[in-house]
Order: structure tokens, then C-alpha cells, then sequence
């Protein structure tokens, strides 16, 4: 799977993320571009319900975001609709704990949901002005798989290669 | 179509995703306390419950699906309408007097009373009277001699199970595990009469005398009656039967509209369905039953390190199993049913389904299924929870099905029934320990291979995948020899089934229903 984060996105989560200590996350709504490529089309940003080490995404919350971005995109669902998820680790390396990775599978386990696969990104600003992030997907019945993410500028793409113990985590 | 398979080591590298995505230590089991909420509770939670459990069984559905020679659209229209009907008029009831909706099983309602808090009697007396109100109003909510009144037979048991999350999207009602819901369960569906069944355990709350035979002993009218000055639920038959009907005038069922969806059934989107956009077509129905669940969680829901490998277990045997239908087998899952899981499958067009195709890829998934549950307690047991004790009891049918969804707006329920499926459900009862059974219809449609494995009495023990492929192949079955090509040609060959679903969006909106906890 490719990911294609526009620059905007990339932006938006800077800022969300600058001086932040306790945990904030949302929801992820994305296009689906062709084949296996998709792009982040929107993040819903919910700034409580965090802690330094925990975070819990309120789907509440995030309904509203969800209606409002299929009315904005004409209902059009197998091009657009939800893909994941995104919390920050402020206090911790930007990948995904056991608890994270139980959550996710919570979401693509049930047939019922209706998706057959969501990506988690988990992401921290180093600083303040470094981002650094994993992209991580999940299908039912499948091992997390890492995702390569594509800066998606409009022009020279940036793949951004996380940490090489990232890929170490998922081997073992 | 593609070659079915079942793969040990696909199967095995699910199996220990799952169990690792439940460790242990990240499972909670709490005290229900007053006004918990066990809606949309996590995967990783359960609570036990001191509560009354109510299943209400429509007897007379197997005679509406009966009253014609041939199963035909007609008499599927009137099946689901007279439930849909039934279904509004239960579902004011259970708002009315406070209890807990669990779920529609086709026929059966099942409900929990949580409350009064603290005074089981009350409990007991409440669900008899509520018990009562659901058999006057559902003899009231016919429409004529095609869509008549429901003959309706409830069972009660009360006493400590364990709430736990079901996995349905718009469905957060809990799972409710352990002793008695079961027992509820077997008195609702313990006999052909109407009435009301205590167990004797929820009779001795109340003062009643034991039952020799529970299933033989309904409450007489003023056992009833008693129950009912006890409880002062405060609704009538009369103001429940009025709402009904007014909203029946607002909001009318329409005509069902069927069309076929197009093989496999894994594509098939359940919660899409509706009154005017409801599936009917020939299919195979599966009932895979976990069997000596209930024993298994009455001897571990007393600690919360057992109650926590309860919850371990079921999770990962019931999802293991949904895998094979779903994944290996391209099936589809219709629902849970506390510890069985119901299913589908059919091979061929929207159409016309291919009879011999189907029945023999059934036939593998459900020798599949055994192979993966065997391996599933073998990984399970390995990391700690051992459920060695349980069971697992099969039974499919072939027939038309119908699929769609019922009930009031906003909180349709999941329907598929059908002769056969019945049938489906009746086959699992009558299997015991580890053994799959077949329809008769299925029986006498199947290739030779199929017909040789289940023998005359259309029953078989230990039927696993690799005995299945062997001996239908050897029978010349199609499915199996395809199977066997597939694996000669290559060793290392992943079938087609192996692969991933492509990624890609549903043509509906998704999105999470329930809180998510990250860390």
C-alpha cells in the first residue's frame, strides 16, 4: 500500500502537535486513488480525552467530521470514505503499541464495519518543527503491515522512511 | 469460480494474530454496577452480570414457511413481514419495560432484566410479567389469515453470565455467556407449547415448587397473575398494541422486494439490506456451535483470571471460525449467536446457484472450520488458555434463503430464515461432541464424494479438512479434485483464497461506532 500525505495535512498536524503533552488523535478520511495507492484526504482532530501515555477516540466525536466530509464529497463512498485512524505519541517512539494494535484490529476484525483494512498513524513533533510519524495497516486476519507514506506536494515526492527498528518491531 | 481452501499455516498465522491482539493482561472483567452501560463494550471487557434472562420463541413460524407445497416468494414475503411485524411490536415492549435487548434470532427474542438492582425475586417476577405482556401482544399484532398471530413459548433462567462486546456495527447491544441464558434458551425451544418456562432455579427465587419435568411445567395463569401484581410494569397490552399500530400506519413494512446477489456471499453487504432491497436465491446455510461453552464459563466466570480466558477463547474460536467461511471460503457470516456463529454460502450466478458446487465447497468449509477450531485450542492451550474441553457441532442445509433486515427504523435487525435454515439449526441440535450433520435436501443433491462421507445417517465424527479433501477426491467430487490439482501443480501454490482483498472502499460510509483506546 502506498499513502499519499498532502502537504497540508503534514502542516496541520505540526500544529496540532506543537506543545502538546498529553495525547491527541482522530480519525482519517482519505481518497482512494487507484490500486493500492491511496491519498489522506482530511484528519479530525479531538484534543481531549488524552493523557502523557493514553488516548481514547470518542466516536462522537468524530461523527459529525465523517458526515460532513461525505456530504463535501457527494456521497461518493468507494472513492472516498473513513481509512483509519491517528494519535500522537508525545512521550514515546511513533509506533504503534499493544494497545493500538488491539484497537485496530477491533475496528477490521468486524466484517460488519464494512472495511477491509484501516491504517493507524501514529506521529510526534520532535523539536517542534520535526515530524516524526509511522503509517501501519491492518486487515483481518493479517500481521500489521508498515506503509510506505509519499508526501504528496504536487511536486518532487519525499518518501519518508521511518526508523529502521520500526520494520524490526513488526519481524519480531 | 475460485479453488476453496483451507491452509493450516494461513490459518495458524490468523489464529496467533488474534490471540495475540488479547493478551492476558489487557483484558478487563468488571462488576455490573448500577447503570453500567453495556453498549458497544471494547473487545477486551466483559462484566458479569447477576441478571433474569428471557427468550421468546415464535412457534408458528415454521407453519407460515410450511403453508405452501413449494418455498417460493410468496411464502418468504409472508414469513418476514409476519416477523417484521412482531419484531415492532417486541422491541416497544423491551423499551417499555426496561430490559435489555440482546438480540432477534429469527424467531427467538432474547432479553436481559438487569433491574430491580439488588432483588432477584423482583427480577424474576418482572420478566414473568413481561413475559406475559409479549404473548398478549404478539396474539394481538396479526393481520389476517396470511400474516396470523404469533404463538409464542418463553424461557426464563436467572442468575450470574458474562456481558461481553458482539462485534456487530449498529448493533452494540452485549453477548451474554453462561448458564442462564442457556437455559433460557433450551426452555424456550424445550417443546411445541405456548406458555411460559421457568427453570427451577428462577421458580425457587419466586416460591414456586420445583418442576420435575421445567419443560412440561408452565406457569399456571395465577403464577402469572402473582408475578404481575409483583411487578406493576406499567404498560398495558392495550397502550403497547395501540402504539404499534399507529406506528405500523406512519411508518408501513412495504412490499419486499428480492433480488439474487451475485457469488461469492463474502461481498455481500448485510447491513445494506433493507425491506425493498432484501436477497433471496438457493444457498447453503451453516450452524457451527461451540459445544460445552456454557459448562466452560459456569466453571470460570467466578474469578476473574478464568472469566478472563472465557473471553480469550471465545473470541478467538468464534473469529477463527468466521475466518474460514468468510476468508478461505468466501462465505458470509450472518450473525452470532452467542457461542455459534450462522452463516452462508453459495457458488454459481445471482440466478442460478451451481447445487453440487455449493454443497461440496460447504462441506469443506465445515470439515475447515474443525481443522481450524482443532488448531485454535492447540494455540490457545500453548499460550495459556486451555478450552480443551470444548467441542465443536456443525450443521448445514441447502434451500432457498432469504436475507435482509427487520425491525424499527434506526434499529434493524439481521434476518435470514428459511425452511432450510431451520433445517440447518436442527441438524447442529442433533449433532453431539465433535460431529457434522447434513440436511436431507443437501443430502440428496450432493455429489457421490459428499453422499460417502456422512453415510445414510447423514452424520459424521472428526470430520476435518484433510479427511474431506481425501475422500470426496477419491469420489470423484469436483471441488475436491480441483483442490488436489491445485496442490499437485504446486506445493507452494497459494489458492485463491490465500490472497488479501484487494484494498479498497465499500460503497457505503464507514467509520468508527464505539470509543477506541489508543496508547
Amino acid at each position: 500500500m502506498e499513502l499519499l500525505l498532502p502537504r497540508q495535512v503534514v502542516d496541520l498536524l505540526k500544529r496540532e502537535l506543537r506543545g502538546r503533552r498529553n495525547e491527541i488523535g482522530g480519525v482519517l478520511v482519505g481518497e482512494h486513488v487507484s490500486g493500492e495507492t491511496f491519498r489522506i484526504v482530511q484528519l479530525s482532530v479531538q484534543r481531549t480525552g488524552g493523557s502523557s501515555v493514553h488516548f481514547v477516540r470518542d466516536p462522537d466525536h468524530s461523527r459529525e467530521f465523517l458526515a460532513d466530509f461525505f456530504a463535501r464529497t457527494g456521497n461518493d463512498y468507494r472513492r472516498y470514505n473513513y481509512i483509519g485512524e491517528w494519535h500522537s505519541h508525545p512521550s514515546f517512539e511513533p509506533v504503534p503499541s499493544g494497545a493500538d494494535i488491539k484497537a485496530m484490529y477491533d475496528i477490521v476484525d468486524d466484517h460488519d464495519v464494512g472495511v477491509n483494512f484501516a491504517v493507524l498513524i501514529v506521529a510526534r513533533l520532535l523539536l517542534r518543527s520535526s515530524l516524526q510519524m509511522s503509517a501501519t495497516l491492518f486487515r483481518p486476519c493479517q500481521p500489521p503491515e508498515l506503509v510506505t507514506v509519499v508526501i504528496d506536494a504536487g511536486m518532487s515526492k519525499t518518501v519518508l522512511t521511518w526508523l529502521s527498528r520500526i520494520r524490526d518491531y513488526f519481524k519480531t | 469460480m475460485g479453488v476453496r481452501t483451507w491452509n493450516k499455516d494461513r490459518a495458524t498465522k490468523r489464529i496467533d494474530a488474534k490471540i495475540d491482539a488479547l493478551p492476558l493482561k489487557d483484558i478487563e472483567i468488571k462488576e455490573y454496577v448500577r447503570e453500567t452501560d453495556l453498549s458497544g463494550l471494547s473487545g477486551s471487557s466483559a462484566y458479569r452480570v447477576d441478571g433474569v434472562h428471557v427468550y421468546a420463541d415464535i412457534l408458528n413460524l415454521r407453519d407460515l414457511l410450511n403453508v405452501t407445497g413449494v418455498e417460493g416468494e410468496v411464502c418468504h414475503k409472508r414469513t418476514l413481514r409476519f416477523l417484521n411485524m412482531h419484531y415492532r411490536a417486541a422491541h416497544r415492549i423491551i423499551g417499555a419495560v426496561g430490559s435489555i435487548f440482546v438480540d432477534f434470532h429469527n424467531q427467538r427474542l432474547h432479553t436481559v432484566f438487569a433491574k430491580p438492582y439488588d432483588d432477584e425475586g423482583k427480577r424474576v417476577h418482572r420478566a414473568v410479567a413481561t413475559a406475559q405482556l409479549i404473548i398478549d401482544v404478539l396474539a394481538r399484532t396479526g393481520e389476517d389469515a396470511d400474516h396470523p398471530a404469533a404463538k409464542v413459548r418463553v424461557g426464563i433462567d436467572t442468575g450470574k453470565a458474562l456481558a461481553v462486546n458482539n462485534g456487530r456495527r449498529g448493533h452494540r447491544e452485549p453477548l451474554f455467556l453462561g448458564p442462564p441464558a442457556n437455559y433460557a434458551a433450551k426452555r424456550s425451544g424445550g417443546g411445541p407449547e405456548a406458555g411460559i418456562y421457568l427453570t427451577n432455579e428462577a421458580r425457587k427465587v419466586i416460591g414456586l415448587p420445583e418442576a420435575r419435568d421445567v419443560d412440561a411445567t408452565p406457569l399456571t395463569a395465577s403464577e402469572v397473575a402473582a408475578s404481575q401484581d409483583v411487578a406493576r410494569l406499567g404498560v398495558t397490552v392495550d397502550s403497547i398494541v395501540n402504539e404499534w399500530a399507529e406506528d405500523l400506519k406512519n411508518n408501513p413494512i412495504g412490499d419486499f422486494a428480492f433480488s439474487g446477489h451475485t457469488p461469492p456471499f463474502s461481498t455481500l453487504d448485510i447491513e445494506a439490506l433493507s425491506v425493498k432491497n432484501s436477497r433471496r436465491q438457493e444457498a447453503a446455510t451453516i450452524y457451527g456451535d461451540l459445544d460445552g461453552f456454557t459448562a466452560y464459563v459456569g466453571a470460570n466466570i467466578g474469578t476473574d483470571e478464568g472469566a478472563k480466558h472465557v473471553v480469550r477463547a471465545l473470541h478467538v474460536l468464534r473469529s477463527e471460525l468466521d475466518a474460514v467461511l468468510h476468508e478461505d471460503f468466501q462465505g458470509r457470516k450472518v450473525r452470532y449467536i452467542g457461542d455459534c456463529i450462522h452463516g452462508l454460502l453459495a457458488e454459481g450466478t445471482a440466478q442460478t446457484t451451481d447445487v453440487v458446487e455449493t454443497i461440496s465447497n460447504m462441506t469443506l468449509c465445515a470439515a475447515a472450520m474443525r481443522s481450524s477450531f482443532d488448531l485454535a485450542l492447540k494455540r490457545l492451550k500453548d499460550k495459556g488458555t486451555d478450552a480443551s474441553s470444548l467441542g465443536l457441532q456443525i450443521g448445514f442445509e441447502y434451500g432457498p434463503v432469504t436475507i435482509t433486515r427487520l425491525g424499527m427504523k434506526g434499529a434493524l435487525v439481521r434476518c435470514s430464515v428459511s425452511r432450510g435454515i431451520l433445517e440447518a439449526e436442527r441438524e447442529q441440535g442433533r449433532c453431539k461432541a465433535n460431529q457434522t450433520a447434513i440436511g436431507k435436501n443437501a443430502y440428496s443433491k450432493c455429489s457421490h464424494g459428499v453422499h460417502a462421507i456422512f453415510g445414510d445417517m447423514r452424520i459424521r465424527g472428526g470430520l476435518d479438512y484433510d479427511t474431506a479433501v481425501n475422500e470426496m477426491a477419491g469420489k470423484d467430487d469436483k471441488s475436491a479434485r480441483a483442490i488436489k490439482a491445485a496442490a499437485a501443480a504446486s506445493p507452494l501454490l497459494k489458492p485463491a483464497a490465500a490472497a488479501s482483498n484487494p484494498l479498497s472502499f465499500p460503497d457505503r460510509p464507514t467509520g468508527p461506532t464505539k470509543p477506541g483506546g489508543f496508547a
